[in-house]
C-alpha cells in the first residue's frame, strides 16, 4: 500500500476543486441535462467547495446573459425546486466564453480566462472539458485544448485535466477508431470520460449490486437455470426536432450500439476482482462484448429485425408515420425499430438468447430488463388443470419507474389446486423514500472525482462496433444488389412494433414480454 | 364490501396515471389504507353507453374476486376523440386496509374508435396476464379483434350468444385461451356424468355409447341453445365421434371411434327462463352388457344408473347465475382442459342442425 493513511478510507463524496468547461454552452444538452444536473448537485451539497462552470460556444454573450438563459433552464429541467440564494450563490460561479471550437486563438484566450479565474480562488483547480457538441468538433477541440497548453500529462500534473464526450462514438467500426486514434493524440485514455448516460442510472447500477450482493441470485445467473434474458428500449415518441441526425443514424447506432449493449455487458459480466478500480468492471464487460457471437452475414436476415412507423395512434393521439416527419429523406431506409437475437459464446451463457429489441413511436416509454429463468418441470402438475406454468422472471426497470420485480407461481386462495402468476416488486420511491438522482448528476460528480467506472472505455466502443458491423453492412445493401437486402419492415405507430419482431423470438418458443 | 366509489373522473389522455395516482391520494384517510392492488390487466368491451349501468355491478363482482386493472371500452357516439375517466373499487380487507382496483373508462365516436387500443397498450400493467371480457354478445368483431392481441385470454359466456353461436367461431382463433361461464355452470353435469359412467364401466373395459340424448328448456324450444350445443359437443369430442348426418327433429348420427353408430338428440321444451340443461341419457355398452346413465333435473341434479343393478345419487346445482358462476371461476377455478374440443364439435352439431 503505497499510501498507508488510504486503507479504509472511503468517504470523501465531495470532488476537489474544478473548473467545468462545457463547449456547447448554448446548446440542448448543456440547457436541459449538465447544468439542471449540476445545480441538482449543489442542492444536494455534493459540489466541490471551489469550483467554476465555463460554458463557451461561439454566439456573443455576457456572464449575465448566460446566467439569465441557464435559471429559465433549470426551472424547468431541474428535478429541485429552484432555491432563489442557493441559485445565487451556484450562479456566481458560472461564466462564459465566446470561442469558436475550431481556432487556437480562443483557446488561448480560454486559457487566460482559466487561469484568472483560478487565481481568485486559492486553490489549484483541476480542469474537466465537456464537448456538448457536434461530434464533428470532438477533434478539433481536444486538438485545439493541447495546442493551447490547457492538458497536462496525467502522470506527473499537479491538476488532471480530462475530456468528457457525448455519444455518438463515431458512425461505425472505422469512424470509431479514427476518433479514439484523434482523441489520444491530445488525451491519454484515463482521461478521456466517454458518457452513456444509461450507466450513471440507478437500476443500472443497481444490476452489478443486484447480482453480487445477493447471495441468491448469483448462483443461478447462468445457461443452467436462465431461459432467455430481454432488454427492451421502448420510446412513445417519434424523432421530432432530431430528425436529421436520426435519419442518418438509425436506431440501431443510436440506442442499440451504446445504452443496450452496455445494459448486456453489465448483466453478463463475470464478477470483476474489484469494484473500486474502473478498469476491473470494463475489463469484464469487453470480454463480453467479445464473447458475443459475431453474425455472419447469412445470419443477418434471421436473427435482425428492422422496421420503420407508419401512422398510427400512440395513446389516443393520431400520429404520423416516420417518412412523413419532416427533414427525412424520402428514399430514408433508416430503422426507427430494431430487435436482435445475439448470444454470448461462453460457458456461463452458452445457448441462453438474448433479444434486444429498441423503437421509437412504440405504445408506451419504457426501457426493462428481464430475466426469464427455466420452467419448473411440470410433472407434479400434469392432469391439475393448472395449464402451462409461468416463467419466473425478474424484471428491471430502467425507466420510468426504476425498480426491480420478480414474477413468481403462487396459488389462490381456495380450496382447489390453482397456480397464478403474482409479482413482488420493489421500487425506488417507495423502498427508499426518495427518488433517484437524473443519470448526469451521478455522472457529472464522478467525473469530477476522476472516477471511471461508470464511463466506456476505447475497446468496449470498439468491440460493440465490431459486433454490430455485419448487421450495418447487410441493411446497407443496395436495393436489387446481388445479395438480398433484409427487408424493412413497417410497424403501425403505437404499437410494439412489426410482426416480424415476434417471429424473431418463436423460433425458439419465446414472446416478447408485454410491457 | 366497505366502500365504493362509482364516480368517475375525467381526465386527459396523457394525465391518466397522475389521475390514477392523486384518486388514491385523495382516497387515503387519517386510519385507513387503500392499497392499489391488481393481478391482471382486465379489459371489458361494451357495445355502448347504455350497457355500463349494469356493468358495475359486474366490476364489484370482479374486483371482488380478482383484483385489476380494468380497462372498459365502449364506442359513444356523443363524443368525437378518445374520452377517458377514472374510478377506484375499495374493498376492505379489515376495517383499516382496503384494495382496491383502478377503472379507466374509454369511449369514442366509431369513427375514432381506432384510437382505444393504443390507450390500453399504453396504460397496461407490465408483465402482468390481460384478459378479456366480452361482456356483451353485441360488441362488434372489428373492436374485438383490434384488442384481441393485447391479451392472453378472453372470458364469455356462450350463453349469451345463443342467436348467434356462430360468433365463437370467430373468436376462437384469437385467443389462447377462451374462459366460457356457460362452461363453468355445466362443471355440475360433466362431474356427474364422468361418475355416472365410471360406475357403469367399473371392472368391464371402456364402454360403447349408443345414444345420447340432451333435454334443454329455454325460450326457443326449436332448436339446442350454447348450453346444450356446448354439452354435446363435450360428449362427443370426448368420445372421439364424428357427426355424420343430420336426420329429422334435432336428431344427428355420429360415427363413433370404432365406426359404430351413435344416435345424439336433443328435447327441447319451452320455458320462459334463460336456456338450461334439463336431462342428459346416455345408454352405453360394456362387456355385452347395456346400461343407461340418466341426469335429471329436479331440486337437485339426480342421476340414475341402471344396468345390473340401479344406483342414484343426487347433488346440489352450484349458483347458475351469471355472477354466481363468474364467483366460482375466479374463487374455485374450472378446468378448461377439454372446452375447445367441445365448441369445436359443438359448432359442427349446429352447422349440421342448420343445414337441415
Ligand atoms: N441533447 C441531448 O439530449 C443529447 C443527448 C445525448 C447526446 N447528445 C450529444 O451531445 C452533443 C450536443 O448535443 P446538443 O443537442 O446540445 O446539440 P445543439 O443543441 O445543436 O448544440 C450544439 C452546441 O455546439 C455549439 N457549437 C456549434 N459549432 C461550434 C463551434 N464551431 N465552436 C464551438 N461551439 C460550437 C453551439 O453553439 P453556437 O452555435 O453558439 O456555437 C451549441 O451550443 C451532440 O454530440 C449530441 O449528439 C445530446
Amino acid at each position: 500500500m503505497e499510501n498507508p493513511f488510504a486503507e479504509g478510507e472511503n468517504r470523501i463524496i465531495r470532488p476537489p476543486g474544478t473548473a467545468i468547461v462545457i463547449f456547447g454552452a448554448t446548446g440542448d444538452l448543456t440547457h436541459r441535462k449538465l447544468i439542471p444536473a449540476l445545480y441538482n448537485l449543489a442542492y444536494d451539497d455534493y459540489m466541490p467547495s471551489n469550483f467554476v462552470v465555463v460554458g463557451a460556444a461561439r454566439t456573443p454573450l455576457s456572464d449575465e446573459d448566460f446566467r439569465k438563459n441557464l435559471f429559465e433552464s433549470v426551472k424547468k429541467h431541474s428535478r429541485r425546486t429552484i432555491n432563489d440564494e442557493l441559485w445565487q450563490r451556484f450562479s456566481q460561479n458560472i461564466y462564459y466564453q465566446q470561442l469558436d471550437g475550431t481556432s487556437l486563438e480562443s483557446f488561448v484566450k480560454l486559457r487566460e480566462r482559466l487561469q484568472s479565474l483560478e487565481k481568485k480562488r486559492a486553490e489549484t483547480l483541476n480542469y474537466l472539458y465537456y464537448l456538448a457538441t457536434s461530434p464533428s468538433f470532438f477533434g478539433p477541440i481536444a486538438t485545439n485544448l493541447r495546442g493551447a497548453g490547457l492538458v497536462e500529462d496525467p502522470k506527473a500534473a499537479a491538476r488532471s485535466t480530462s475530456l468528457i464526450i457525448e455519444k455518438p462514438f463515431g458512425h461505425d467500426l472505422a469512424s470509431a477508431r479514427e476518433l479514439n486514434s484523434v482523441l489520444r493524440k491530445s488525451f491519454a485514455e484515463e482521461q478521456i470520460f466517454r458518457i452513456d448516460h444509461y450507466l450513471g442510472k440507478e437500476t443500472v447500477q443497481n444490476i452489478l449490486v443486484f447480482r453480487f450482493a445477493n447471495g441468491i441470485f448469483e448462483p443461478l445467473w447462468n445457461h443452467n437455470f436462465i431461459d432467455h434474458i430481454q432488454i427492451s428500449f421502448c420510446e412513445d415518441i417519434g424523432v421530432g426536432s432530431r430528425a436529421g441526425y436520426f435519419d442518418q443514424s438509425g436506431i440501431l447506432r443510436d440506442i442499440v450500439q451504446n445504452h443496450l449493449l452496455q445494459i448486456l455487458a453489465l448483466l453478463c459480466i463475470e464478477p470483476p476482482y474489484s469494484l473500486s478500480d474502473a478498469d476491473a468492471i470494463r475489463d469484464e464487460k469487453v470480454k463480453v462484448l467479445r464473447a458475443i457471437r459475431r453474425l455472419k452475414p447469412e445470419d443477418v436476415a434471421r436473427q435482425t429485425v428492422r422496421a420503420q412507423y407508419t401512422k398510427g395512434f400512440v395513446n389516443g393521439e393520431s400520429a404520423i408515420g416516420y417518412m412523413e416527419e419532416k427533414g427525412i429523406a424520402a428514399t430514408s431506409q433508416t430503422e426507427t425499430f430494431a430487435a436482435l437475437r445475439l448470444e454470448v459464446d461462453n460457458w456461463r451463457w452458452s445457448g441462453v438468447p438474448i433479444y434486444v429489441r429498441a423503437g421509437k413511436r412504440l405504445a408506451k416509454r419504457i426501457t426493462e430488463i428481464s430475466i426469464a429463468f427455466k420452467r419448473a418441470p411440470e410433472s407434479l402438475f400434469r392432469g391439475r388443470q393448472v395449464g402451462e406454468l409461468d416463467q419466473n422472471i425478474l424484471a428491471i426497470q430502467v425507466q420510468p419507474n426504476e425498480g426491480i420485480s420478480l414474477k413468481i407461481c403462487s396459488k389462490p386462495p381456495g380450496p382447489r389446486l390453482r397456480v397464478r402468476p403474482v409479482v413482488m416488486d420493489f421500487t425506488y420511491g417507495h423502498s427508499f423514500g426518495v427518488p433517484s438522482p437524473d443519470a448526469y448528476e451521478r455522472l457529472l460528480l464522478d467525473s469530477m472525482k476522476g472516477d471511471a467506472s461508470l464511463f466506456t472505455r476505447d475497446d468496449e466502443i470498439e468491440e460493440a462496433w465490431d459486433l454490430l458491423a455485419p448487421v450495418l453492412e447487410q441493411w446497407a445493401l443496395p436495393a436489387g444488389g446481388k445479395v438480398a437486402r433484409p427487408p424493412l419492415h413497417t410497424y403501425e405507430a403505437g404499437t410494439w412494433g412489426p410482426a416480424a419482431a415476434a417471429t424473431l423470438l418463436k423460433e425458439q418458443k419465446h414472446r416478447w414480454r408485454r410491457l | 364490501m366497505v366502500d365504493t366509489q362509482y364516480s368517475y373522473t375525467p381526465t386527459a389522455l396523457g394525465k391518466i396515471s397522475d389521475t390514477l395516482t392523486s384518486i388514491f391520494a385523495e382516497l387515503q384517510g387519517e386510519d385507513a389504507v387503500y392499497n392499489r392492488s391488481a393481478n391482471c390487466n382486465l379489459i371489458i368491451l361494451v357495445s355502448g353507453p347504455q350497457r355500463l349501468p349494469a356493468l358495475e355491478q359486474l366490476i364489484d363482482a370482479l374486483s371482488l374476486a380478482h383484483p385489476s386493472r380494468f380497462f372498459v371500452a365502449f364506442p359513444d357516439p356523443s363524443t368525437s376523440t378518445v374520452q377517458a375517466s377514472i374510478s377506484a373499487r375499495c374493498h376492505g380487507l379489515s376495517k383499516t386496509e382496503h384494495v382496491c382496483s383502478e377503472v379507466i373508462r374509454l369511449s369514442a365516436a366509431p369513427a375514432a374508435f381506432a384510437g382505444i387500443p393504443s390507450v390500453i397498450r399504453a396504460h397496461m400493467l407490465t408483465g402482468m396476464p390481460t384478459e378479456i371480457f366480452l361482456y356483451d354478445p353485441d360488441v362488434d368483431i372489428a373492436l374485438i379483434r383490434a384488442v384481441a392481441p393485447l391479451a392472453d385470454s378472453i372470458f364469455l359466456d356462450s350463453q349469451s350468444f345463443s342467436t348467434n353461436f356462430q360468433k365463437l367461431a370467430e373468436l376462437l382463433p384469437l385467443t389462447r385461451t377462451v374462459v366460457d361461464f356457460s362452461w363453468v355452470g355445466l362443471g355440475v353435469w360433466r362431474e356427474e356424468l364422468k361418475l355416472g359412467v365410471n360406475r357403469c364401466a367399473a371392472g368391464l373395459g371402456r364402454p360403447q355409447v349408443r345414444s345420447i340424448e340432451i333435454g334443454f328448456e329455454g325460450p326457443s324450444a326449436a332448436q339446442p341453445g350454447a348450453l346444450a350445443l356446448l354439452f354435446a359437443g363435450w360428449v362427443v369430442n370426448r368420445l372421439g365421434a364424428a357427426v355424420l348426418e343430420c336426420g329429422i327433429d334435432n336428431c344427428i348420427r355420429l360415427c363413433g371411434a370404432d365406426g359404430s353408430v351413435i344416435e345424439l338428440k336433443f328435447v327441447g321444451s319451452r320455458s320462459d327462463q334463460t336456456e338450461r340443461l334439463s336431462r342428459v341419457r346416455l345408454t352405453l355398452e360394456a362387456a355385452g352388457k347395456e346400461f343407461t346413465v340418466e341426469m335429471l333435473r329436479a331440486k337437485l341434479l339426480e342421476t340414475t344408473v341402471s344396468g345390473k343393478d340401479v344406483h342414484r345419487a343426487t347433488r346440489p346445482f352450484e349458483d347458475e347465475s351469471f355472477e354466481g358462476r363468474v364467483r366460482r371461476h375466479f374463487f374455485i377455478g374450472e378446468s378448461l382442459a377439454n372446452y375447445s374440443g367441445a365448441v369445436r364439435v359443438a359448432l359442427k352439431i349446429r352447422e349440421s342442425l342448420q343445414s337441415h
